[in-house]
């Protein structure tokens, strides 16, 4: 007995020995199960399922694809922003390349919806991650105004999936947006020490693009030390100009915490005036002041007008230029407090400038309040704007402010015209014509401006008008009708303006011809500008030819020099060739055989440029 | 008997592997059916619900029992973000803002960052206001960015609470959030905006943002978009910028082939406004000077002229040698000129470079690179490294003149005195004045006994306008030209007699420019014999007429004596004839000092 009970007991212990084991088994087994699924499938399902073997398998559900698609339609349709992250996120791991493309394109066709640019980026995001190249063409079926933003997403997703082909396909892009790729890639980087990410940029020779990424990483780290992160920043291997956007970005979190006393630290550090008149970093430096500006204008200028006079004076005409264009009219009252009239004067002309671009009939009606010196240069800009698009206005407000004291002057009408003629010169032509005496000299002054612009409109009438005129000490020895012809030399109206030569006064020959000669030379009609000479007198031919020398400048003169034995005679040769030599500075860059060419003409009968 | 010991062992291995493999094919089906069901949830779902997520949907969202760290430990950005909105959308404010507080426990970076945005647009997205609320408490460099999003989000739940919480923001901020309202809100019409402008106070910024909505639209058509910003109807404020961008987008658009019509489009506009031509032209070359400059060369010669030195300027930045090889190859008036400008340039960005490049600088540009170089060690507040390599250089037998002027001129903006001081020491006699009629001024103005000590042991200078150069001019000049009347009046005082008169001029006319009329007046009197007055005033009077006219007429009756007075009264009537300084009784009270003069 004692051996079956012991057998018994053997048999039970073994049974449940067996069936412990048998339970750990299935225990470790479901245990070792479900892990394995998880770490093959499972875990890459919760946090991923676009795995793009999987999506490219034909056993995948059509029916899912074709419930993806309608979600990414439906909120297509909707202008207010996504419903639901979680169905997209289910919805994006039904889709494949296929399914993808047609979503992007039909995105893309859909007119720029801030509301949608979300959804835009998920869908080319994923299709950048399965199909970059692809992803890459459709981008430029976007508006333009989005492609900045989508080369972002792409080259984003295409430097994690294959990062030397990111690379190399940014470099292949246009300037600006290969800039954008570039950054896109550098910002995906976790470790932009990374070898491989060193031997491609090296390769393409990008590799500063990558300092400038470790720098602005290292400087945003001290962002909250602004004084250490500008100090890092400012003396760093990178150029300050290319970190104009991370340098202003600390100095606003340097001014926020430190005021606006800053801006005499920054000012002193970049761009302080040295006796070469050096402004260094003065653009970064105004980028700068307008932020500070922008927000605080009135603190700004109470601290720079506590700096000394002279950082007054680099200082106040930036920043009240930068107020006005904002607030004129605080601007202007913020100029009383400036000590140096001299330097009031400036700003206040600056600032009234500013007013009159913003509301020139705020200005004008404001002008009795303004101190009297300032008042002719705020009526002369606003008369300036307002003459362009309605001259009759302008001249109302002049008659209007006669009765201010310093307001306007003849020089407002000229301004006037100046400005009509050149938006509508017929009627300003005719104006001026009806409303001032034919002898007078205001009459004088203000048709020259007329005249210059209606000749390019009617240049038979400008010349007739011009030869009608009585003449006036104003017009000068040549008369209108050269002023006419000088109009009309231009690429447009030259030819024009040679078929009028004959028809001017004598006294007027020489300045026209040169007008025209002039203008031949500058257009490479180097030929035509000789022949013009033969209606020429011999000595009108010298005076010609020796006048229009610089018009051949520095890359054309030997086009003249070339053309040395066709010149009418040996005087003018002779004078011609002294003209070109002793014109230092034109830079004409003559080599030695063209000079020693021309001085063979300075006394003595040539030889041709060809057998020197 | 004795073998079934033996088997056991074999068979218990059988029963566990057996039961082993039952269970891994049990975990993989469990797993497999839990899976299922939680990727499926849209099959419990009701399609379409609201975006603004009252109670947490916890039930099936796939992500919502993962830390946040396992939620975004994925490669792709894309399903990074995907992910981590998936993850916060099911999350209730509370765990909103607790996921917000332990984030600012993680150190400060890139994704951290990234993070916290996502968790304040969601937030926002539930309960804008406790966003808001959440937003305060980042640093201050942070909010702008922040608030952008926060409003993106806002402006769709209940646009009049948005604009209306836009409004009592700080300054920038209130900027921002309207920016994110109407960029977001691209629905709306322009009248809505201009209404809700009104209401809220943004019309300045609803024209700017008019304006270069207009621009955005145009920008598939360049030539017409560049058009459109150079008529007037598009704000100053973004008128640089929106070039910029368009003449980026040309060239993505078009390659090589925009920069024809580019050029064209920045001639037509040079004349008008070179300055921003050279800024569109700095912009496009800074991303491809090479490919700016080959296209440039394809222009007609004159034209090249408006573009080359800008191009040359942003090439220099990054590849000085590139720059200047292709300066020596072009032909161009004035190109010593540029030269020099493109070393200005290499200087500033690595003087020390410069230096080491020396000999491959061209000779006669050399002292003007070592002079570059030395100025931005100095500026950069290296004086002693500057000095170091000027005497190294000098013994190499490299000239230093240029250098010496430039450390002395940039030195004495912060320290004039030891910039003062190491010019007495270091120079030569020549040299030595002409650096000290530059330094001593600015001396002046922290030490005036020492300046006009060192200015006085300088020879006289034997003409008139080489005195009124001359440092001791210059010190008393600077002095009033910085409101220091006291100093200057008591340095005129110790000047040698031949600079005194011109000295005080300066004063008299500084004191006019200060408002200070009485003092210019009497000063004469009281500093100069009377044989030099008619100087004196003759001075003020010029300038005079120029900052108050009609402050010069009403004190011409206080000049000393009845000459003055009628000269001071003849220039202002000439001046009144030629642009009509004055009133009709201001120009009659100035004729009776000239009768009461011939009077006399």
């Amino acid at each position: 007995m004692p051996m079956p009970l012991k057998q018994s007991k053997r048999d039970l212990s073994n049974r449940t020995r067996n069936a412990i084991l048998g339970a750990a088994g299935l225990l470790l087994g479901a245990c070792i199960g479900g892990l394995t699924y998880f770490l093959l499938v499972g875990y890459g399902n919760v946090l991923n399922l676009g795995d793009s073997s999987a999506k490219n398998s034909p056993n995948r559900g059509a029916e899912g694809a074709l419930a993806a698609k309608s979600v990414f339609e439906e909120s297509m349709k909707d202008s207010e922003p996504l419903v639901s992250f979680q169905e997209l996120r289910n919805g994006l791991q039904e889709l494949d390349v296929n399914e993808l493309l047609p979503l992007v394109e039909q995105s893309a066709a859909i007119e720029n919806s801030a509301a949608i640019a979300e959804l835009q980026s998920l869908l080319l995001g994923e299709l950048a991650r399965l199909d970059p190249v692809e992803a890459l063409n459709t981008i430029w079926s976007f508006p333009s105004v989005q492609w900045n933003d989508l080369l972002v997403v792409v080259f984003g997703e295409w430097s994690i999936v294959d990062l030397d082909q990111a690379v190399r396909s940014a470099m292949s892009l246009n300037g600006p947006a290969r800039e954008t790729a570039v950054q896109a890639i550098l910002a995906k980087q976790e470790d932009l020490s990374n070898p491989a990410l060193l031997r491609v940029t090296s390769e393409e020779g990008i590799d500063q693009a990558v300092v400038e990424q470790v720098r602005a990483g290292e400087a945003m780290a001290l962002i909250d030390q602004p004084r250490l992160a500008w100090n890092l920043l400012l003396h760093d291997d990178v150029s300050n100009k290319h970190q104009t956007e991370l340098l202003i970005q600390v100095a606003e979190e340097w001014m926020r915490q430190d005021g606006v006393e800053v801006v005499g630290l920054l000012y002193n550090e970049l761009c302080r005036r040295d006796n070469e008149f050096y402004l260094k970093d003065w653009g970064l430096f105004e980028s700068i002041l307008a932020s500070a500006v922008e927000h605080e204008p009135q603190r700004v200028f109470d601290f720079v007008l506590t700096m000394q006079v002279e950082d007054q004076q680099e200082l106040a005409p930036s920043l009240l230029s930068l107020w006005s264009q904002r607030d004129p009219r605080e601007a202007f009252a913020a100029t009383a407090k400036i000590e140096s009239a001299l330097l009031r004067a400036r700003v206040e002309s600056l600032v009234t400038m500013n007013w009159a671009n913003k509301d020139s009939r705020d200005l004008l009606n404001n002008i009795a309040q303004l101190p009297r010196n300032s008042r002719k240069s705020a009526v002369s800009s606003a008369i300036g704007n307002l003459a362009q698009d309605t001259p009759m206005e302008a001249l109302e407000w002049i008659r209007t402010l006669q009765h201010v004291t310093d307001a306007v002057d003849e020089e407002t009408e000229h301004l006037l015209v100046q400005v009509w003629s050149r938006s509508d010169p017929v009627s300003a032509m005719e104006w001026v014509r009806s409303n001032t005496a034919s002898d007078s000299t205001k009459r004088a002054r203000m048709i020259q401006w007329a005249l210059r612009e209606y000749a390019l409109v009617n240049p038979e009438k400008a010349l007739s008008a011009a030869l009608e005129e009585v003449p006036h000490r104003w017009h000068g020895m040549t008369g209108l009708e050269s002023l006419v012809i000088d109009s009309l030399a231009g690429p447009r109206n030259v030819d024009k303006a040679i078929e009028m030569l004959p028809r001017v006064r004598e006294s007027a020959v020489g300045a026209s011809y040169y007008a025209v000669g002039y203008a031949l030379v500058q257009f490479n009609r180097w030929d035509d500008a000789l022949a013009l000479a033969e209606n020429l007198t011999s000595d009108k031919q010298l005076e010609y030819f020796t006048r229009i020398v610089p018009a051949w400048g520095p890359f054309n003169i030997k086009e003249l020099i070339d053309r040395f034995p066709l010149l009418p005679s040996e005087e003018i040769r002779s004078a011609t060739a002294r003209s070109i030599l002793s014109n230092t500075w034109m830079d004409f860059e003559l080599t030695e055989d063209q000079t020693a060419y021309l001085k063979t003409f300075e006394e003595s009968e040539p030889t041709t440029a060809s057998e020197q | 008997m004795q073998e079934s010991p033996r088997r056991r062992p074999g068979s218990r291995k059988k029963i566990f592997f057996g039961c082993l493999a039952t269970g891994v094919c049990t975990g993989v089906v469990a797993s497999f059916l839990i899976d299922i069901w939680a990727l499926h949830p849209t099959n419990f779902q009701t399609p379409n619900q609201s975006n603004i997520v009252a109670e947490p949907d916890t039930v099936d969202n796939p992500l919502q029992d993962l830390q946040l760290e396992q939620v975004i430990d994925v490669d792709s950005p894309t399903w990074k973000r995907l992910n981590l909105a998936t993850f916060l959308e099911a999350k209730s404010n509370a765990q909103l803002v607790e996921l917000l507080e332990e984030s600012k426990t993680e150190p400060s970076d890139n994704t951290t960052e990234w993070v916290e945005a996502a968790i304040l647009g969601e937030l926002a997205r539930k309960d804008p206001h406790e966003a808001l609320a959440q937003l305060q408490r980042f640093p201050s460099h942070r909010r702008s960015d922040l608030v952008f999003t926060v409003f993106a989000e806002w402006s769709f739940l209940d646009l009049d609470d948005a604009l209306s919480a836009a409004n009592g923001l700080e300054s920038k901020l209130r900027t921002s959030a309207t920016a994110s309202i109407l960029s977001r809100r691209s629905d709306l019409s322009k009248a809505d905006i201009e209404s809700y402008a009104t209401a809220y106070g943004f019309e300045a910024y609803a024209q700017q943002y008019f304006a270069k909505k207009q621009v955005l639209q145009l920008l598939d058509r360049p030539q017409e978009a560049f058009e459109l910003v150079l008529s007037d109807a598009i704000h100053d404020s973004i008128q640089q910028p929106m070039l910029n961008l368009i003449a980026s987008t040309w060239i993505n658009r078009e390659g090589p082939d925009a920069f024809k019509p580019l050029f064209g489009a920045l001639l037509d506009l040079y004349s008008e406004n070179y300055t921003a031509v050279g800024s569109v032209v700095a912009h496009i070359a800074k991303s491809d000077p090479q490919l700016a400059w080959k296209q440039m060369l394809s222009l007609p010669p004159l034209e090249q002229l408006s573009f080359h030195s800008t191009i040359l300027r942003a090439w220099v930045i990054d590849d000085p040698r590139g720059a200047l090889n292709a300066l020596s190859e072009f032909n161009a008036p004035r190109k010593e000129y540029i030269r020099r400008n493109l070393l200005r340039i290499w200087a500033g960005e690595d003087p020390e470079e410069l230096l080491d490049n020396l000999s491959n600088t061209a000779p006669e540009d050399r002292r003007y690179a070592i002079a570059y170089a030395i100025r931005e060690l100095t500026r950069a507040g290296s004086v002693d490294s500057a000095i170091q390599y000027m005497n190294s250089l000098e013994s190499r037998g490299e000239d230093t003149s240029e250098a010496k002027r430039l450390l002395v001129d940039s030195w004495s903006l912060d320290d004039p005195s030891s910039a003062v001081t190491w010019t007495l020491e270091n120079t030569s006699d020549d040299l030595r004045q002409e650096i000290l009629d530059d330094a001593l001024p600015r001396l002046a103005l922290v030490d005036p006994s020492f300046a006009v000590r060192v200015a006085g042991d300088q020879p006289l200078a034997e003409s008139s306008y080489s005195r009124f150069n001359s440092a001791e001019v210059q010190i008393v000049k600077n002095l009033a030209n910085n409101g220091q009347f006291d100093n200057a009046l008591a340095s005129l005082k110790k000047l040698r007699t031949e600079n005194r008169a011109l000295a005080a001029g300066e004063i008299g006319v500084a004191l006019i420019d200060f408002n200070r009329p009485a003092e210019a007046v009497s000063l004469a009197q009281q500093f100069l014999p009377e044989s030099e007055w008619e100087e004196y005033f003759g001075r003020l009077g010029q300038m005079w007429i120029l900052i108050n006219p009609a402050q010069f007429s009403a004190n011409i009756a206080k000049f000393p004596n009845p000459s003055l007075r009628a000269t001071g009264a003849e220039v202002l009537l000439r001046e009144h004839d030629r642009s009509g300084v004055l009133t009709k009784e201001e120009a009659k009270q100035l004729k009776t000092f000239m009768i009461s003069a011939q009077e006399e």
